[in-house]
């Protein structure tokens, strides 16, 4: 049951690990490093598109919104004027006036700040607004002809004060601002063709994440089964299905969560963190290098909330984990609460921990809910600080009014990454949870060893040698004290005993789930030990008592992955075991697809679908642990039928239930508690009136 | 939505708070939306030129301000709703939990822990999600965005007509995705769960898998269903890998639009330079609201639809309670009979035929009989875990129907077939019927069940945790302690059921010397396939299909040539077949 292991399994301990973790995870990207590469290439091209706006708002500010020039009046007796006229020629617009001079409001952070200052201080620069439109502009001209005296020209650009401007009709004021106007529109289809290409660029950039993150998943999880697969026996004896299972799905979709979400969302904060620096400094340097001083401010507090959350985060996952284990177990026992009258005293206790993890939830909720908020703040301090040193030096003129607004939006965006931090976070500890698990079980390494340069044996015979064999179950009292015996090419041997003799170890030692840990087992003369393991299987045909059927067709389930085996070879087999007769009441005959446990089929023909499966395989050896369950005696006898045919012209070891299987047999072996006590046939066994007698007696009369 | 109606009175309740929590959300978003007016302040100024380095100033601090009344009002709301979701969340699983506790066993075949697992984890945490952040977002998204198309129309209502021109069109698509991306999805899910259905079979069939060599054949299954799986997520990826970049690429067209036609009015000078960025900064702001509003829609449908889930379970029927109002016994003396009692579960086959059986007060009574011949069934009733048809059985000469469960629960101890254990220290697992029992009865107890010299080699003695990594009991441990358990409850009625059976026969003898006098003083009932254990019973009944086929003491029964004594024969053999067996249980095989 998958519920069971869920809910109790021990969490995740954080932190330590988080580095190597990623590290490991790192490596499964190594084989997509074009892809990679490819969206690296095109986060970098959508960072840049995102970092675009902020700047056409500012040159729409600038260039167009607020154009225009200042006047400067410098008289030629003025010593300082004159320098300073001398010196900035280029900049400097010559009027009708030969004192008045304009400069583009562009051009001002051009002078030299300490000349500026000066100019300045001498009231020589005016604070209004002028407007510099072309002579030729015909509204221009009209204006000029109505009220000249406030226009200055020089010879192509009439200078009007933005105050006429607001008096004008609408009509002319679109004639003088043609060219704004025109920019504007320039700026919103430069913004389009950048929505354009960021379309573009981020679906691409999906689709090379998603493809990537899909695939490492792939990668990782079939290196898991794989894994997993080649683990021993008892590995699985040890770890219940379903939390293996979990393992391979559920975990391995919290870690493409983390890929996809976390890993990328990550990467793009970094590089758009790292454009906004970059722009924010070749806008303005001093500017963007105060603003720099907030960083370590919100460093040290992401920090210090990663560290208290992360307590925070554990204690809640302790507790739901409590919470739910309790109630697991709770309603697993139901009937014990009940008699015992434990209804109330559970209840109890079931709120006691429900209200110790409401208090947790809270305490996390607090830890979040004032992160956030400090976030702001300092936000709002970077631009309060924006305000008055960018507002202080656009006052001073040597920033301009776009610039500051640029400045503004880049700072929301540099702390955008921060504010989603803490919804992030969770994702991030469930998944590195989910990958030390994972990892955890990469790292078992819980397998039956395999001889480095394995005996080859060029035919086998099928004959099995158990000599003096002990085993015992991890470290308990052994199971096998002491086990001797031989069985010929062809022979059918039957063992028996009571429940818990051992008998089912003996199989699982000869197919090697498990290896012996004194005496050998030899097959063909050779230590099983020494030969290769897939080679032993290859030769052993094993029937086990559940009649493990796999959710496919009955065909495959026959023949497995073995395709060499024809339909009427399949047809063969299956007569051969008795099975046809089902089969081909079955709808689809061959292809009935068996449904999970085989519902469809009762237990008797279960094991008659194993059986065609060891006779598909044509081993040497037949080795079948009998089922138990009562079976109708028409089953039986087709059954025993089959069992004819299945050793025929071959070893086979059988541990029998079945009285008419075990007087079938050449000999018996009678194991009782890990020793064989006796052997022999049927009738002699009886004449013994020993064990066998006794577990005769008991089972069969 | 109506689902919602069972946790009416927890929010009832809690309606202050709520409000509260509301009203905080609110005035941040209105204090949020204040912000870009004082930008546009500072713009219009600098602008002007009438801007000094004090009035920047003094913008600049209204701004931090504004910011630590909004981080105030923030963590106000925050804590108010985020944690009334987590206590209606809490409530709400502490009446589950309660009513779940009372239903009778019938649901619990039923409903499988699993599924009751999953509802109260899946389930819950849905509802608080759609309580908690769902209805923030719901909030905030319908507030923040009316209130910025309000600040946007109020700057110019022209403008704000042509910038939201293209959102209808992200609704609509917004839907049309919703319907894409949900059929894709469906094939997700059904490719993820082949994969599951594949895995699990390979971890569940290693064995035949091994053994048949078949370990690449059934990797490479897996593999094509994981590429499989990868594929159907690729072409989720297609579709729903459009969805952001035409989310966002709208919205940027309103920007675009804002850009010229706003730089325009900018221009021309009917709205100010300072309108133009606040302009912007609004725009910013609703985009937001509009794209989480399916996510939100969405939290709240799974919301309900858990809720809905979990009010079925709240609506099934507890387990039948007696009238108590006048309970007609305050303590069993321990008289039960059965009187031509049937019983047959739900719609099944009879299980029990006119079963007539007196037991008298301190009477030690056993059951013996095959496997469903109907023993564990009586127990069943005696307990009213299964309800007898009236006037079949009476505990004291009252109907056991007139009698309260607390009652039958409390004078009768049990131990049960399956030994059911929880995961707790030893001792609390004694004291699981009676809490409030002292160390020494503890101790005597565990005496009493052969348990007390095997507990104390435990690595923390009666503090070890059962089931904890390292200490595994054993199947006759185990039994012990449930002996022990039953013991401890100093109940009229004592009932075994199967209860020694993993116990070896050397602790059996023990155990039931030890119990000898403690039996005296009560009625005891052993049912067992053992006949060890009930040698020196008073009355002993042979079940057999339903019925009882032979009664009297193990000597009557010895002289009667029947089951009783062809099950004694058989017994014998086994246990001359385990001679020397002085294991507890066999070292368990899988």
């Amino acid at each position: 049951m998958n519920a069971d292991v869920r809910y109790t399994e021990e969490e995740y301990e954080g932190q330590t690990y988080d580095l190597r973790i990623l590290w490991r995870l790192a490596r499964y990207l190594r084989p997509y490093g074009r892809y990679l590469v490819v969206s690296l290439v095109l986060l970098i091209i959508i960072t840049g598109v995102e970092l675009v706006l902020p700047y056409l708002i500012k040159v729409a500010i600038d260039d167009y919104i607020l154009f225009s020039s200042r006047r400067v009046t410098i008289s030629s007796t003025d010593p300082f004027a004159r320098t300073f006229r001398d010196q900035n020629r280029g900049l400097l617009t010559a009027t009708q006036d030969a004192n008045t001079f304009f400069i583009n409001e562009k051009d001002i952070d051009r002078l030299n700040p300490a000349l500026l200052h000066m100019i300045k201080q001498k009231g020589l620069m005016a604070e209004e607004r002028y407007y510099p439109a072309p002579l030729t502009n015909s509204a221009v001209q009209v204006l000029l002809e109505r009220k000249s005296e406030d226009i200055s020209r020089s010879e192509e650009t009439a200078f009007i004060p933005y105050k006429q401007l607001q008096d004008l009709p609408n009509a002319q004021l679109v004639q003088i601002r043609e060219r704004d106007l025109r920019g504007v529109l320039w700026i919103g289809i430069i913004f389009i063709i950048v929505l354009v290409i960021e379309f573009i660029t981020s679906y691409g950039q999906v689709y090379y994440l998603q493809y990537i993150g899909q695939w490492v998943m792939h990668d990782l999880r079939m290196e898991l089964c794989d894994h997993l697969q080649s683990l021993s026996v008892q590995f699985f004896e040890r770890n219940p299905v379903g939390k293996l299972v979990t393992r391979a799905t559920n975990d391995i979709q919290n870690l493409e969560e983390m890929f996809t979400s976390i890993f990328v969302q990550f990467l793009k904060d970094f590089m758009v963190l790292l454009g906004i620096m970059v722009v924010m400094l070749i806008l303005n340097w001093k500017l963007a290098l105060l603003l720099f001083l907030l960083l370590p401010v919100v460093a040290v507090m992401t920090v210090s909330f990663g560290i208290r959350v992360r307590d925070a985060f554990r204690d809640v996952r302790k507790l739901i984990a409590q919470i739910n284990a309790f109630i697991q177990e709770n309603f697993s026992g139901i009937t014990v609460v009940k008699i015992f009258n434990r209804i109330q005293e559970n209840s109890r206790r079931f709120e006691k921990l429900n209200e110790e993890n409401y208090l947790a939830n809270i305490r996390q909720n607090v830890i979040f809910s004032v992160f956030r908020p400090l976030v702001e703040i300092v936000l709002a301090v970077g631009t309060a600080l924006l305000i008055w040193q960018g507002g202080g030096q656009v006052i001073s003129q040597t920033l301009s009014l776009g610039v500051l607004v640029a400045f503004l939006s880049y700072i929301q965006k540099m702390f955008e990454p921060v504010r989603y931090l803490s919804e992030r976070y969770g994702i991030m500890q469930s998944a590195m949870a989910s990958s030390e698990r994972i990892f955890s079980l990469l790292d078992e390494d819980d397998r039956i060893p395999e001889p480095k340069a394995p005996k080859l044996l060029p035919s086998a015979h099928g004959n099995i040698s158990f000599d003096n064999v002990v085993f015992s179950y991890n470290s308990g009292d052994p199971v096998l004290k002491g086990v001797s015996f031989d069985i010929h090419e062809g022979e059918t041997v039957a063992v028996v005993g009571p429940t818990g003799a051992g008998k089912s170890t003996l199989i699982k030692l000869l197919v090697r789930f498990y290896d012996v840990q004194q005496g050998r087992i030899l097959f063909d003369g050779v230590d099983i030990r020494l030969l290769d393991k897939q080679f032993i299987r290859s030769q052993i045909g094993l029937v086990q008592q559940d009649s493990f059927l796999f959710a496919d067709t009955v065909a495959y389930n026959i023949r497995l992955g073995n395709s060499a085996i024809t339909q009427t070879e399949l047809e063969y087999v299956a007569r051969l075991v008795n099975a046809d007769r089902f089969i081909s009441r079955l709808e689809d005959k061959f292809n009935h697809i068996i449904t999970e446990d085989g519902a469809t089929l009762s237990t008797g023909e279960r094991q008659l679908l194993c059986f065609a499966r060891a006779l598909a395989a044509n081993p040497r050896v037949l080795v079948l642990d009998e089922a138990t369950s009562n079976i109708d005696p028409e089953t039986e006898r087709l059954i025993q039928e089959a069992l004819i045919n299945l050793t025929r012209q071959r070893t086979a070891f059988i541990v029998a239930h079945r009285l008419s299987t075990i007087k079938r047999a050449d000999r018996i072996l009678v194991l009782h508690k890990g020793i064989i006590r006796e052997q022999g046939t049927h009738d002699d066994l009886m004449a013994k009136e020993g064990i066998y007698y006794k577990l005769y007696q008991l089972q069969y009369q | 939505m109506k689902a919602f109606r069972t946790i009416l009175p927890y929010v009832q309740k809690k309606i202050w708070f709520l409000a509260a929590g509301l009203l905080a959300l609110i005035i941040v978003d209105v204090l949020q939306l204040l912000i870009p007016q004082v930008l546009k302040r500072v713009v219009d100024d600098l602008t002007r030129g009438s801007a000094t380095l004090k009035s920047l100033i003094y913008c600049g601090l209204i701004i931090i301000g504004i910011n630590l009344i909004i981080g105030v009002f923030r963590f106000g709301w925050r804590y108010l709703i985020l944690g009334n979701a987590y206590e209606i969340e809490r409530r709400l699983r502490s009446q589950l939990f309660n009513h779940l506790q009372i239903l009778p066993l019938s649901f619990f075949n039923r409903v499988s822990t699993g599924e009751i697992m999953a509802h109260a984890t899946n389930d819950l945490n849905a509802v608080r999600m759609s309580l908690g952040m769902a209805l923030v977002a719901l909030v905030d998204g319908v507030i923040l965005s009316l209130m910025s198309i309000g600040f946007m129309a109020h700057i110019s209502l022209r403008l704000t007509v042509y910038a939201l021109l293209p959102a209808p069109v992200l609704i609509v698509l917004a839907n049309v995705f919703a319907k894409l991306v949900h059929d894709r999805f469906l094939r997700i899910q059904e490719a993820f769960s082949r994969l599951t259905e594949k895995a699990r079979e390979n971890f569940a069939g290693i064995r035949v898998i091994k053994s048949y060599v078949q370990e690449d054949d059934r990797s490479s299954q897996l593999r094509n269903l994981s590429s499989h799986l990868v594929h159907r997520n690729m072409n989720l990826v297609v579709a729903f890998g459009l969805f952001y970049p035409i989310v966002f690429g709208i919205i940027n067209l309103c920007v675009a639009i804002v850009l010229v036609l706003g730089g325009r009015q900018a221009i021309l000078l009917d709205i100010t330079p300072g309108d133009f960025v606040a302009y912007i900064s609004y725009l910013a702001m609703l985009a937001w609201p509009l794209v989480a509003l399916g996510w939100v829609m969405n939290l709240i449908q799974r919301g309900a639809a858990s809720m809905e889930r979990i009010n079925v379970l709240l609506r099934e029927a507890p387990e039948p309670s007696s009238p108590s109002p006048s309970a007609p016994l305050s303590r069993i003396n321990g008289r039960i009979e059965f009187r031509n009692l049937s019983f047959a579960y739900d719609g099944g086959p009879a299980v029990l035929n006119s079963i007539s059986l007196l037991i008298h007060p301190g009477e030690t009574i056993g059951i013996v009989g095959r496997v469903g011949s109907g023993k564990s069934t009586l127990l069943n009733l005696l307990f009213r875990l299964y309800e007898p048809n009236p006037a079949q059985l009476f505990i004291d000469d009252h109907d056991i129907l007139a009698i309260p469960q607390d009652l039958l629960r409390r004078d009768i101890a049990y131990v049960p077939q399956d030994t059911f254990l929880f995961s707790d220290t030893v001792n609390e697992n004694i004291r699981f019927g009676a809490p409030e029992a002292s160390p020494g009865q503890v101790t005597m107890v565990a005496r009493a069940s052969h348990l007390f010299d095997e507990v104390l080699e435990f690595p923390k003695g009666f503090e070890t945790i059962v089931g904890e990594k390292g200490i595994v009991l054993s199947g006759g441990q185990k039994q012990r302690i449930a002996i022990a358990r039953a013991l401890l409850r100093d109940a009229s009625v004592f009932v075994l059921d199967n209860a020694l059976s993993s116990v070896d026969a050397y602790a059996e003898e023990r155990i039931i010397a030890n119990l000898k006098p403690l039996m005296k003083e009560r009625t005891t009932i052993i049912v067992t396939h053992r006949i060890s254990s009930i040698k020196d019973a008073d009355r002993i009944f042979v079940f057999d299909q339903g019925c009882i086929r032979e009664q009297g003491t193990h000597a009557d029964l010895m002289n009667q040539n029947g089951l009783y004594v062809d099950m004694f024969k058989r017994q014998q053999i086994e246990k001359e077949l385990n001679v020397n067996n002085t294991q507890d249980s066999v070292p368990y095989e899988r």
